[in-house]
C-alpha cells in the first residue's frame, strides 16, 4: 500500500507528518532547532514547487510513504490517481492523508521573507514558534491515521 | 498509448475534442445542437467527480482517448500524474496530454458554470453548445494538429 500525505506544498506539514509516520522525527518530542531550521531552508528553497510525488521511506508495516504538494486540489488528485489505477490496472491501494495543519502560516512567512529579506531573523523565529505549536497536532493526526490504517479503514 | 484531452471541468471542450478525434462530431462542418447532445458524456461530468478520467473510445491508430477535467491546475496535475506513473514503471511517453481549453468562448464558460456548478442544465447546456459552435474551427484545428503529430510519431504518412 502507498500512503500519500498531500498538502498545499510538500515540504512543510506533509513532509513533517510523513517524517513522523516513518520515524525520522520522534512522536514524543520536538525535533531539535537545527532540524527545524533545516526545514525552514527546505521551505524557502522549494516552497512553491508542486506536483512531484516524493518518496519518503517505508513505515513499520512496510507501507510506502510519499508526500506531494498539490495546491488546493487534493480531492481532485485522489480522483486522478484512483482513475489511473483503474486505467493502468495498478492493483496497489493508495491511502491519502490531507496534511494542511499550519500551512497557511508557513506560506505567509515564506512569502513575507521573500518580499522583505531584511527581516529574515524575525520571520525565522516566527517560523520556529509556529512549527513548535503545530508539531503536537501533526503527531496527533499521524497517530490517528496510523490507527485507521492498522484497522484497515478507508480514509 | 493513452491520450487525454483536458480542460477545466472535463464536460465540454475536452469531450468535444475527443468526439471530433473519434469521429462522433464532423471535422468539415459545424455540427448542429442535436449532434452535440448525442455525444456521450457531453455536459455530464459532475463537479464532485472532477479529475476522474473518462474513457471516450479508441481511435484508428489504437490510441485510447480520454477526457479529464483538471481545473486550472494542469501545471500541477500533469507532473503529479507523470511522477505517479513513473513510480509504477509506466513510461511517461505512454501518455499524452492535450490542452483543449485554448481560446474558450466566454459564453461556454458561463454555460458550463450554470450547468455544472449551479445545476441549471436547461439554461447552461444550450449556452455551452452555442459557444463551442462559435469556436468550432479552433477545436477542429487542435484535433487535426494532434492527429497529424500522432501519425508522424507512429510513422504512418
Amino acid at each position: 500500500m502507498k500512503v500519500i500525505y498531500y498538502g498545499n506544498n510538500a515540504i512543510y506539514s506533509a513532509y513533517t507528518m510523513a517524517a513522523i509516520h516513518i520515524g525520522i522525527y520522534d512522536e514524543e518530542k520536538l525535533p531539535c532547532l537545527e532540524d527545524i531550521l533545516r526545514q525552514w531552508e527546505l521551505c524557502f528553497i522549494h516552497g512553491f514547487q508542486k506536483g512531484n510525488l516524493i518518496y519518503m521511506g517505508l513505515d513499520e508495516d512496510y507501507r510506502e510513504i510519499y508526500v506531494i504538494g498539490c495546491g488546493r486540489h487534493g480531492k481532485m488528485l485522489e480522483k486522478i490517481y484512483n482513475g489511473l489505477n483503474a486505467i493502468f490496472r495498478i492493483q496497489e491501494d493508495i491511502y491519502f492523508i490531507k496534511a494542511d495543519i499550519g500551512e497557511g502560516w508557513a506560506r505567509f512567512l515564506i512569502s513575507l521573507n521573500l518580499r522583505f529579506p531584511i527581516i529574515e531573523a524575525i520571520v525565522k523565529k516566527f517560523f520556529v514558534s509556529t512549527y513548535k505549536r503545530a508539531y503536537p497536532k501533526w503527531c496527533k493526526k499521524v497517530r490517528y491515521e496510523k490507527e485507521k490504517l492498522k484497522k484497515g479503514k478507508k480514509p | 498509448m493513452k491520450l487525454f484531452y483536458h480542460c477545466f471541468g472535463g464536460a465540454h471542450t475536452s469531450i468535444t475534442c475527443a468526439a471530433i478525434h473519434l469521429g462522433y462530431l464532423p471535422m468539415d462542418r459545424v455540427p448542429d445542437v442535436r449532434e452535440f447532445i448525442s455525444v456521450p458524456h457531453y455536459d455530464k461530468m459532475e463537479d464532485k467527480n472532477r479529475g476522474t478520467p473518462v474513457y471516450i473510445g479508441r481511435d484508428e491508430l489504437g490510441i485510447d482517448i480520454y477526457a479529464i477535467g483538471l481545473k486550472n491546475a494542469c501545471h500541477i496535475m500533469i507532473p503529479a500524474i507523470k511522477s505517479y506513473l513513473n513510480l509504477n514503471n509506466i513510461q511517461s511517453k505512454e501518455i499524452l496530454f492535450v490542452e483543449s481549453l485554448v481560446k474558450l468562448h466566454p459564453i461556454t464558460g458561463v454555460g458550463g458554470f450554470l450547468s455544472r456548478k449551479l445545476n441549471l442544465v436547461s439554461v447552461g447546456r444550450p449556452l455551452t453548445i452555442w459557444g463551442i459552435r462559435k469556436r468550432y474551427s479552433v477545436f477542429v484545428e487542435i484535433v487535426s494538429g494532434v492527429k497529424e503529430s500522432l501519425y508522424q510519431y507512429i510513422g504512418i504518412s
